[in-house]
C-alpha cells in the first residue's frame, strides 16, 4: 500500500469577485519533497497556498492532506505568509510571535507550557535568532522578518509546510538558514511548498515545480517544466496583461 | 467642591476613561480606530427613537436604543465595504454623516413635536454632560468596565494574535470573526457607556487618543495597555472635576481636550518614538554623512570653498567645515579650505 500524497488538490477553482484566478486546479504533490510554485504576477500562487489554507473560500473542488479531506484550519498544515502581510511596527516580541506557532495546541484561554517555550527556543536557534528574542519585531532587518515566521512556522511542527516567497528579499544569512532549515525538515519526510519568484533559482532549490497560471501548465522536475516553450506560454500568454515579474 | 456627587462623578469618569483606553488599544492595533466613531454618530437615531417609542428617558432604555442603531450602522458599513464599490474611507464617513443628521433631524422633530421631548435632554448627549450622573450610572460603568477588562485580559493572547495577524490566527485554528466581533463588542459597550458622559462627538476619541498617545513611549504591549488606561483616567477624571468646577464648560470637548494635550506632549518628548528624538536622530546622521562627504571631497580637491560645498547641497558648509578643522583633517586659510594631509590613522595612534 502506497503512502496518500501530502496534497491532492482536485477541480480547484477559485474567484474573487467575478474574477477567475484558480480554475480546475489538479494537483498531487508527494511527501517528503521540496516543491516550488512559479508562475507570473496574479497566476494565482499565493491564492493556491490560501485556498489550501482555507484563507480564500474556494468556487469547487476538493483538498485532501494525507489522504483526508481537509475541513477548516488543520495544524498538520504550517504556514510562512508574505513578510509584508504584516505590521511590523505592531508592540510585540519576536519570541512572543514566534510562540503563536504553538497557540494551535495550547487553545484558548491558556499560556504555552514550559516545554512549549522551550520549543520555541529552539525554533529561535534554529533559524539564528535566540539573540534576539525580546527584541521587538520593528528592529528587525527583511531577513531577520522572514526568519521570525520561519520559526514560528517550525514550533508549529506540521507535516505541510507552505510558504508565500520565503527567498523574496533576503539576505544569503537568511537564504543559507532557510536553505538549511527546509532541507532539514524534507529529512524528516515533511513536505514543503514554497511560492517562488526567481526562475533561475528554482532548479537549485526545489525537487518539483509546479508551473501555475490560473491553470496547471505543467508539473514535475525543474528540467522538464522550465522548458522554453512552457515558459513561454505561462510568462507572455495573451491574457496575463500585467506581466510583470516580481512578487 | 468636594461633594458626594463630584466624588461619584469623577470615578465613574476614570472607569470609563480607562475601559474606552483598553478596548480602543486592540481597535487601534487592528486598525479599525474609526469603528467607534461611526458607532458613536450612528447611536443618535437611536437614543431619540427610544425616547419617543417609550417615553421614558431613563439611561438604560436610551442606551439601549444608542447601541441598535449603532450596530445598524456598523452592519451597513460592513456591507458597503464588502459589496459595493465603495472604499472603505467613503463608507465610514457616508454611514457617520447620514446617522447623525437623521439622528439631528429626529431629535429636533421630538423636542418640538412630542409631549415632553423638549425637557428630555436628548441635547445633552451631542457633547456629554457629567452633572446628572448619580452613583447608579457609577455602578453600572464600573460593572461593564469590569466585565470589559476581565474579557480583555481573558482573551490576551487571541485578542493579541488575531491583531497582529489575522490570517495566521486562522491557521492556527481560531475564529477570527468571532474574535473581531468580540474586539467590536468592546468597543460598542464602550463607546454606548460613554456617550451620556463624553457626548456622541467626542467619545471615540477616548478610543483612540490614549491608545496612540501611550504607543510613544513603550513597545510593549502590557505596559501599552497599563499606560492607556493611565492616561484616559487622567484625561477623564481631570476633565469631570474642571466641568464641575466650570460648570459652563462642555465634559466631552475638555476630557478630549486634555486627552489630546497628553498625544501632543507624548509625540513630541517620548524617547525613542518621539518627534524630537527623532529629528535630533536624523540631524545626527545627516551630519556625519555630510562631514564624511566632505572630507572625501576636500583629499580628492585639495581645496574647497563655502560655495563649492553649497553647490553640492550642503546643509551647513561652514560647520561642516569647522568640524573638520577640529579634527584636523582640514586647515582655514582666507576663505578657502585645505587638505591638511593628516597622517593615515593607524592602530598605535591611540
Amino acid at each position: 500500500m502506497t503512502l496518500a500524497p501530502a496534497l491532492r488538490i482536485e477541480h480547484l477553482s477559485v474567484a474573487y469577485d467575478d474574477r477567475p484566478v484558480l480554475e480546475n486546479v489538479n494537483l498531487e504533490l508527494g511527501r517528503g519533497k521540496l516543491i516550488g510554485i512559479v508562475g507570473p504576477n496574479g497566476a494565482g500562487k499565493s491564492t493556491l497556498l490560501k485556498a489550501i489554507l482555507g484563507l480564500t473560500p474556494k468556487l469547487l473542488g476538493s483538498i485532501e492532506l494525507l489522504g483526508e479531506p481537509l475541513r477548516g484550519a488543520d495544524l498538520r498544515l504550517g504556514y510562512v505568509p508574505q513578510r509584508e502581510s504584516v505590521d511590523w511596527d505592531f508592540p510585540v516580541t519576536v519570541a512572543e510571535v514566534v510562540a503563536m506557532g504553538t497557540y494551535g495546541r495550547v487553545g484558548w484561554f491558556r499560556r504555552p507550557s514550559a516545554a512549549e517555550r522551550t520549543r520555541v527556543q529552539r525554533a529561535l536557534d534554529q533559524v539564528g535568532l535566540s539573540e534576539y528574542a525580546s527584541r521587538q519585531i520593528s528592529q528587525l532587518s527583511g531577513g531577520q522578518q522572514q526568519r521570525t515566521f520561519l520559526a514560528r512556522a517550525l514550533v508549529q511542527d506540521a507535516e505541510v509546510y507552505l510558504l508565500d516567497e520565503p527567498f523574496a528579499g533576503i539576505d544569503a544569512t537568511t537564504e543559507e538558514a532557510l536553505i538549511e532549515v527546509l532541507l532539514d525538515l524534507r529529512a524528516q519526510g515533511r513536505t514543503l511548498v514554497a511560492v517562488h519568484h526567481d526562475l533561475g533559482t528554482v532548479a537549485k532549490f526545489f525537487d518539483e515545480v509546479v508551473l501555475l497560471h490560473r491553470h496547471v501548465l505543467a508539473f514535475g522536475p525543474p528540467d522538464e517544466v522550465l522548458t522554453p516553450t512552457l515558459l513561454e506560454v505561462a510568462y507572455s500568454s495573451k491574457s496575463t496583461s500585467r506581466s510583470a515579474w516580481g512578487a | 467642591m468636594w461633594t458626594y456627587n463630584t466624588a461619584i462623578v469623577l470615578i465613574g469618569a476614570a472607569l470609563l476613561g480607562a475601559q474606552c483606553a483598553v478596548v480602543g488599544t486592540f481597535a487601534v492595533l487592528r486598525r479599525r480606530a474609526l469603528l467607534g466613531d461611526v458607532l458613536a454618530h450612528a447611536a443618535l437615531p437611536g437614543i431619540v427613537l427610544a425616547f419617543w417609542l417609550t417615553g421614558n428617558r431613563s439611561l438604560p432604555i436610551l442606551l439601549t436604543g444608542a447601541a441598535s442603531t449603532g450596530l445598524i450602522g456598523i452592519a451597513i458599513l460592513a456591507y458597503l465595504k464588502k459589496r459595493s464599490r465603495t472604499r472603505e474611507d467613503a463608507a465610514l464617513g457616508l454611514v457617520l454623516s447620514v446617522f447623525f443628521g437623521i439622528g439631528i433631524a429626529l431629535s429636533r422633530y421630538v423636542q418640538n413635536a412630542v409631549p415632553g421631548g423638549g425637557k428630555a435632554g436628548l441635547d445633552t448627549f451631542i457633547f456629554g454632560k457629567t452633572a446628572g450622573i448619580v452613583l447608579a450610572d457609577v455602578l453600572g460603568v464600573a460593572l461593564v468596565g469590569a466585565l470589559s477588562l476581565v474579557l480583555v485580559m481573558g482573551t490576551f493572547k487571541e485578542l493579541r494574535m488575531v491583531s497582529f495577524d489575522p490570517q495566521f490566527a486562522a491557521t492556527q485554528g481560531y475564529p477570527v470573526v468571532f474574535l473581531d466581533l468580540l474586539m467590536m463588542g468592546l468597543v460598542v459597550v464602550a463607546v454606548v457607556v460613554g456617550l451620556p458622559m463624553v457626548g456622541i462627538v467626542m467619545v471615540a476619541a477616548l478610543t483612540i487618543l490614549p491608545a496612540v498617545a501611550a504607543r510613544f513611549w513603550t513597545s510593549r504591549l502590557p505596559v501599552l495597555l497599563a499606560l492607556a488606561a493611565t492616561i484616559g483616567m487622567v484625561a477623564t477624571s481631570l476633565g469631570a472635576l474642571w466641568s464641575a468646577a466650570q460648570p459652563g464648560w462642555p465634559t466631552g470637548p475638555v476630557m478630549i481636550l486634555l486627552a489630546g494635550g497628553l498625544f501632543v506632549l507624548s509625540a513630541l518628548f517620548a524617547p525613542h518614538r518621539g518627534l524630537i528624538t527623532d529629528l535630533r536622530r536624523r540631524s545626527r546622521a545627516r551630519a556625519a554623512l555630510a562631514e564624511k562627504a566632505a572630507e572625501e571631497l576636500l583629499r580628492a580637491r585639495q581645496t574647497v570653498t563655502l560655495s563649492d560645498l553649497s553647490r553640492l547641497g550642503f546643509r551647513r558648509p561652514r560647520q561642516t567645515l569647522e568640524l573638520l578643522v577640529s579634527r584636523g583633517v582640514a586647515l582655514a586659510r582666507a576663505g578657502t579650505w585645505v587638505w591638511a594631509n593628516p597622517p593615515a590613522p593607524s592602530e598605535d595612534r591611540s
